[in-house]
């Protein structure tokens, strides 16, 4: 049976369908059977009315038993071909048209992170490069913070202490002594000045006071020395009068320093209070107050 | 073309950020031989601004305070045997004469500024140093290198004086 036009032929032109089978195709007289592989094989059709997929001239191929005998001519579709006594299924329609597509894809995505990668790893050894060459490094940093114990020249001094507090108020104007100022430095100190104070009656020669100092306001030790024996109630009054004057700025570390200072006045002792260090040494005997640190 | 010109911008730019931050934090090296990027007149300055009375010996710069009875002394000495870094602290011999008890956390705190010079941008070291002195000031004494820094404090009873010495461990 001759093929109407349009119908799909086998891929060796010798079969074409008819919509329901593959039928053979009639060899003209005088030419081989073979002849049809010399032109240019039909597509495979996909999907579709076989006459859309494979237009043009084609050779009819053999019928295809089974399944594809049940299918409705309506639907036009053709089946995989396969030669008539092989029984090799034909690969799938669907597996030969994604491929081609799904590589060029994969050649993108790969191009496109290379270069991305590239541009990255470009980008950051530049800039570091950059960044190291151009940015020098600390040859002088600022010195680091000090500690909040960190000795200051603020504490040279006692606190609140004034020379007139000292010697004026308390030694000339209520006790009667006399003070001689001294231009010697004092080397335990580092005093810039010095004053020296005695009582004025006979008691001069067994009690004095020294006050160094570097200003008027700047007191850096006053130190009380009593030479009338151990447990005298003039030393001990002096100490205590001495330690009462030096906390007068406070008036409640005044009676706490009055009352130590009389409690040790015979002992080798130390205390602190109020920023004023008081030592208390019985040979010789005397009483020290320098600045607390 | 244009992501990957964004790409290349952004991490141009984190780069140098990043390179110019740690050339920054980076202190001039200066060999075995002293505190890295912090020059003697930059430590002499900072004691003045506290008070403390500094004067040039050429070999070394000497610092002090007197509070009482209580000597606090500083030597700083230069890097000598290093060019181009004779202005470097090498070495530094703190002391404090006439200490006592009441004494010991203002000791504590002067000791250990000079002791975590070289290491003042590394607070676990500074935190190390540290503990170490407290330790050394209440006890007699010993010699410990932390990080290539040889320390050691001494107390000696005929001066009534403790003094640590820090110097590059060689």
């Amino acid at each position: 049976m001759a093929a109407p036009p349009g119908w799909p032929y086998s891929p060796d032109g010798r079969f074409w369908w008819d919509g329901a089978a593959w039928q053979p195709v009639p060899t003209p007289p005088g030419t081989p059977a073979q002849q049809g592989l010399t032109a240019a094989p039909p597509p495979r059709p996909a999907t579709g009315h076989p006459s859309a997929a494979s237009p043009g001239p084609q050779t009819p191929g053999p019928q295809t038993p089974g399944a594809q005998a049940a299918q409705p001519y309506a639907v036009q579709q053709t089946p995989p071909y396969a030669p008539p006594g092989t029984g090799v299924p034909p690969p799938a329609p669907s597996d030969a048209g994604p491929r081609p597509r799904r590589a060029g894809t994969a050649v993108f995505v790969l191009v496109t992170v290379g270069t991305l990668i590239a541009a990255l790893a470009l980008g950051g050894v530049a800039g570091g490069a950059v960044g190291l060459a151009t940015t020098e490094p600390v040859t002088d940093a600022p010195a680091p913070s000090f500690p909040g114990r960190f000795p200051t020249g603020r504490q040279r001094y006692l606190p609140k202490v004034t020379i007139t507090m000292v010697a004026v108020n308390w030694l000339q104007a209520a006790n009667s002594w006399s003070c001689a100022r001294s231009a010697a430095s004092d080397p335990l100190t580092g005093a810039k000045m010095g004053m020296i104070c005695r009582p004025g009656d006979a008691a001069r020669l067994h009690m004095s006071v020294y006050i160094w100092y570097d200003g008027p306001d700047k007191v850096l030790s006053v130190k009380a020395r009593c030479d009338l024996g151990a447990r005298s109630k003039a030393c001990t009054s002096l100490f205590s009068m001495m330690a009462d004057t030096l906390l007068s700025p406070d008036r409640t570390l005044r009676g706490q320093a009055e009352a130590w200072a009389g409690k040790n006045a015979d002992k080798a002792a130390v205390t602190a209070i109020g920023g004023v260090r008081l030592e208390t040494s019985p040979r010789p005997h005397s009483m020290e107050a320098v600045p607390a640190i | 073309m244009a992501i990957a010109a964004v790409v290349f911008l952004l991490a141009g730019v984190g780069a140098y950020a990043v390179a110019s931050n740690v050339r920054k934090q980076d202190t001039k090296y200066c060999g075995h031989d002293c505190v890295p990027g912090l020059e003697i007149g930059t430590v002499v300055e900072a004691l003045q601004g506290q008070g403390h009375t500094c004067a040039d010996k050429r070999r070394f710069w000497s610092c002090e305070l007197r509070i009482g009875k209580v000597r606090f002394e500083a030597d700083l000495f230069r890097a000598v045997n290093v060019a181009d870094f004779y202005e470097y602290i090498s070495k530094v011999e703190a002391r404090i004469i006439n200490p006592d008890s009441t004494t010991a956390a203002a000791g504590l705190d002067y000791m250990s500024w000079f002791a975590t010079l070289p290491h003042r941008d590394d607070p676990p070291t500074v935190k190390k140093v540290g503990g170490w002195l407290a330790e050394q000031i209440a006890g007699d004494g010993d010699i410990a290198f932390i990080l290539d820094w040889e320390y050691a404090l001494e107390r000696n009873a005929n001066t009534r004086s403790i003094e640590l010495t820090m110097k590059r461990r060689h």
